[in-house]
């Protein structure tokens, strides 16, 4: 069977965030950065720009008046978010540059992807948390180890989407029955690689498992991304490779200290706001 | 340099948590979120608006903002929950919503030269939003405290309220505590017995859940307890009212006395007027036809004169035992007598009326002779007004009509009863023959004639004599009244 270190070799086969990427993410995480840098380094990928420009105009977002220049959409939509949009860019072509030979419903998982980072953001918003863009990103990456697993062997992924699909069990459960490294392993190896933020990491360590970083600085964004999670794969079940009944963790809701009742409130929010997301959906 | 902005960021919180932490208005956080936002950034205004768009806070103080130009913005941030700068004209107008959990408090507008830092954007939705909750608690507490207070008056007025009533309340929980008393329950209600008395009412709400009528009597006070079963929550308990009615139960002895008073002097005119009216007469006509009278017509005559005066002298005499009586004048004149000699005595003075009322008299005695140390003039009036209501009450249409007077000696004491099998009295009314101008037949149809005292004097003269007085009768069967002297005089 695969062990997760012939994986992670496979692992350096993987897209990297190229450099303008890279950068992005670290001008947006600059206290000093100003919106005129953050831009510059955008503009320096004319079909980045043009597409960050194209979903900050986006039904999602629901600006009163056309952004024309990327200077703008970083003051009004903050760099936060300008930053989430080029990390969006970036997986999709990711996710959809790998390997043709899987037979997995790429455009689902992104379905999922997508909802997820939605939702996320959603619920921060919800529950007050002030910088809900990064639940966005978090959202957006959280099961980045199944692009990596997808990418990798293609051949184990469709034995685990067989395996869920026929016998209606989750993902996790499938890889417990295979006996292959978890997709939480794998993403948190590629987002260490990647050189993604900590919180990051741990979301997508943690988002099946809230209690692995309950004591951590990101409890609350990991236990978010985890509730959501489990509410968008019931909502769509399959659409992340994953049938059954997802476990919501008591931890996840302690941490965050909401009730039952919250979640039907997001439910509904998250409804409204995936309507708008359609953008996001058809990069 | 990362690690200065860090301290800036920790020099700015804490001067800001102080600030809010002597916040005691909402206000007076906004005041606090200018403040600090002035040291994060250099503005050249800043306006604070609320839910509905009203300026609420403005500086300079004299800045007059078109709100409505940023309506379209304003309304956008809102709803999307989004922190914004927007270049508008020659100026960055940045949109800072007020947000705690699902609520809008605000925004927060602020004019800027020039494009904000990442730092300064960041530092701006924070305080913005921990201004939001901190007001928003302020705005809560206050809420509880106004609602308080009002609860607090409200309560208080009640009080009040219940304070003034006549009555004492209380309130009985289940556990039968008092979970509530009136302050003229605390002022009046420690009446020895009272307190008992009312829980054991209330217990009886509480038990069967509907309303309860008590009484109760305590050293000449009497009290009413009304109490009624109250929901509470998922308990019951019982309100319970307490009355003192002493002076209405006395008004209304005084007014029945006041009855029976008017109905005395009534009742007493008639029974003067009798034995006058026959005086009268006999002798009028005595004057009149002197010459005409036979001797023997003339001796009838002037005895019933003679028999008439002797009973206006006894009406009289009773009259004025009970004025003595009243007065508590009535005095003893004991020596060494035979009780049996005094009774045989009396039976005789009414023989004559007994046999003209078809009444049989009898008397028997258990010794020949008892002495004991009594008034022999009282007792035999005694005697004589009980042997007399036996023959006055007898039934007048009854064959066999008969007053038994008997006599026996006991250890200390000698027990006279007087039985007829005359018309008897009412079970609830052998108290109240006792009581002065008492009459069983109240109707003013002076069938059969007295004052009302007789029986009233009799026990008091008993009384004195340290002996009793008391009553057995069936009404319609007979009447028997037993009187107990002691032999060696009161104790």
């Amino acid at each position: 069977m695969v062990t997760i270190d012939k994986l992670i070799e496979k692992i350096e086969e993987l897209p990297t965030p190229d450099f303008i990427v890279q950068k992005i993410m670290t001008v947006a995480s600059d206290p000093n950065a100003s919106a005129k840098e953050l831009a510059n380094v955008i503009m320096m990928d004319a079909s980045l720009s043009s597409k960050v420009l194209k979903l900050a105009n986006s039904a999602y977002y629901g600006i009163p008046r056309k952004i024309t220049v990327l200077n703008e959409a970083i003051m009004i939509l903050g760099f936060k978010t300008v930053r989430n949009l080029a990390m969006s860019i970036f997986t999709y072509s990711s996710l959809f540059a790998g390997s043709s030979e899987s037979k997995i419903d790429r455009k689902r998982l992104w379905k999922h992807f997508i909802y997820v980072a939605v939702g996320s953001e959603t619920l921060g918003e919800l529950l007050g948390y002030p910088v809900k863009e990064e639940l966005f990103i978090n959202g957006l990456l959280h099961d980045i180890g199944k692009i990596a697993l997808d990418v990798m062997s293609p051949k184990i992924m469709e034995t685990i989407y067989d395996i869920t699909s026929k016998k209606n069990i989750t993902f996790s459960k499938a890889e417990d029955l295979l006996n292959v490294p978890p997709h939480t392993v794998i993403g948190g190896k590629i987002s260490e690689r990647w050189g993604l933020p900590d919180v990051i990491t741990q979301t997508i360590e943690g988002h099946h498992n809230p209690k692995m970083f309950i004591d951590s600085l990101n409890a609350e964004v990991v236990a978010m991304v985890h509730v959501v999670d489990v509410v968008v794969n019931l909502m769509f079940p399959g659409d992340s490779l994953s049938f059954g009944k997802p476990n919501l963790s008591p931890d996840a809701l302690n941490i965050l200290s909401i009730r039952p009742r919250m979640i039907r409130k997001f439910i509904d929010k998250f409804k409204e706001k995936a309507k708008k997301a359609r953008e996001f959906l058809e990069m | 340099m990362p690690n200065s902005s860090e301290n800036k960021i920790v020099t700015l919180f804490s001067g800001f948590i102080m600030e809010l932490n002597n916040a005691e208005s909402a206000d007076e956080i906004l005041d606090a979120l200018l403040r600090i936002i002035r040291k994060v950034v250099n503005f050249k205004w800043i306006v604070i608006i609320d839910e509905n768009k009203s300026v609420v806070k403005r500086h300079p103080k004299d800045f007059d903002v078109e709100i409505r130009k940023f309506d379209e913005l304003v309304d956008w941030a809102l709803s999307n929950r989004s922190h914004s700068f927007y270049p508008v004209d020659e100026e960055i107008v940045g949109l800072l919503p007020m947000i705690k959990g699902d609520h809008v408090l605000g925004m927060i507008l602020v004019g800027l030269e020039e494009e904000p830092k990442v730092e300064e954007i960041d530092a701006m939705r924070v305080f913005s939003f921990l201004s939001a909750t901190v007001a928003e608690n302020v705005r809560l507490l206050e809420e509880v405290v106004s609602k308080n207070r009002l609860i607090e008056e409200t309560m208080n007025y009640l009080h009040s309220i219940l304070d003034t009533f006549p009555e004492m309340v209380i309130v009985v929980s289940e556990e039968g505590e008092i979970v509530y008393m009136n302050r003229r329950f605390v002022e009046e209600g420690d009446v020895e017995g009272l307190r008992e008395k009312a829980l054991d009412v209330a217990k009886q709400v509480i038990d069967t859940k509907v309303r309860r009528i008590g009484e109760y009597e305590s050293n000449g006070q009497f009290f009413s307890i009304v109490a009624e079963p109250l929901k509470y929550r998922n308990t019951y308990q019982a309100v319970t009212t307490i009355m003192n009615v002493t002076s209405t139960k006395e008004l209304e002895r005084l007014k029945e006395l006041d009855r029976m008073k008017t109905e005395f002097v009534a009742n007493i005119s008639h029974e003067l007027r009798t034995p006058l009216a026959a005086i009268k007469a006999y002798s009028e006509t005595i004057l009149d036809s002197l010459e005409m009278l036979d001797p023997d017509t003339l001796k009838d005559f002037m005895d019933t004169i003679h028999k008439q005066s002797l009973h206006l002298e006894n009406l009289l005499n009773e009259l004025l035992d009970f004025s003595r009586l009243e007065q508590k004048a009535l005095k003893l004149e004991k020596e060494e007598s035979d009780i049996v000699a005094i009774a045989k005595d009396a039976v005789e003075s009414l023989r004559e009326k007994a046999e003209n009322n078809g009444v049989r008299l009898e008397f028997e005695s258990s010794d020949e002779e008892i002495k004991a140390l009594v008034d022999p003039k009282r007792i035999r009036q005694v005697l004589v007004n009980l042997i007399d209501n036996g023959i006055k009450f007898s039934k007048k249409d009854a064959e066999d009509k008969f007053v038994k007077v008997r006599i026996e000696k006991k250890e200390d004491s000698v027990l006279i009863s007087v039985e007829d099998n005359g018309l008897g009295i009412p079970k609830d009314k052998f108290d109240k023959i006792f009581d002065k101008f008492y009459r069983v037949d109240q109707s003013l149809t002076y069938e059969i004639s007295g004052t009302g005292l007789g029986l009233t004097v009799a026990k008091e003269i008993v009384e004195l004599h340290g002996g009793r007085i008391w009553v057995e009768s069936e009404e319609g069967v007979g009447t028997t009244f037993y009187v107990e002297i002691p032999l060696k005089g009161e104790d």
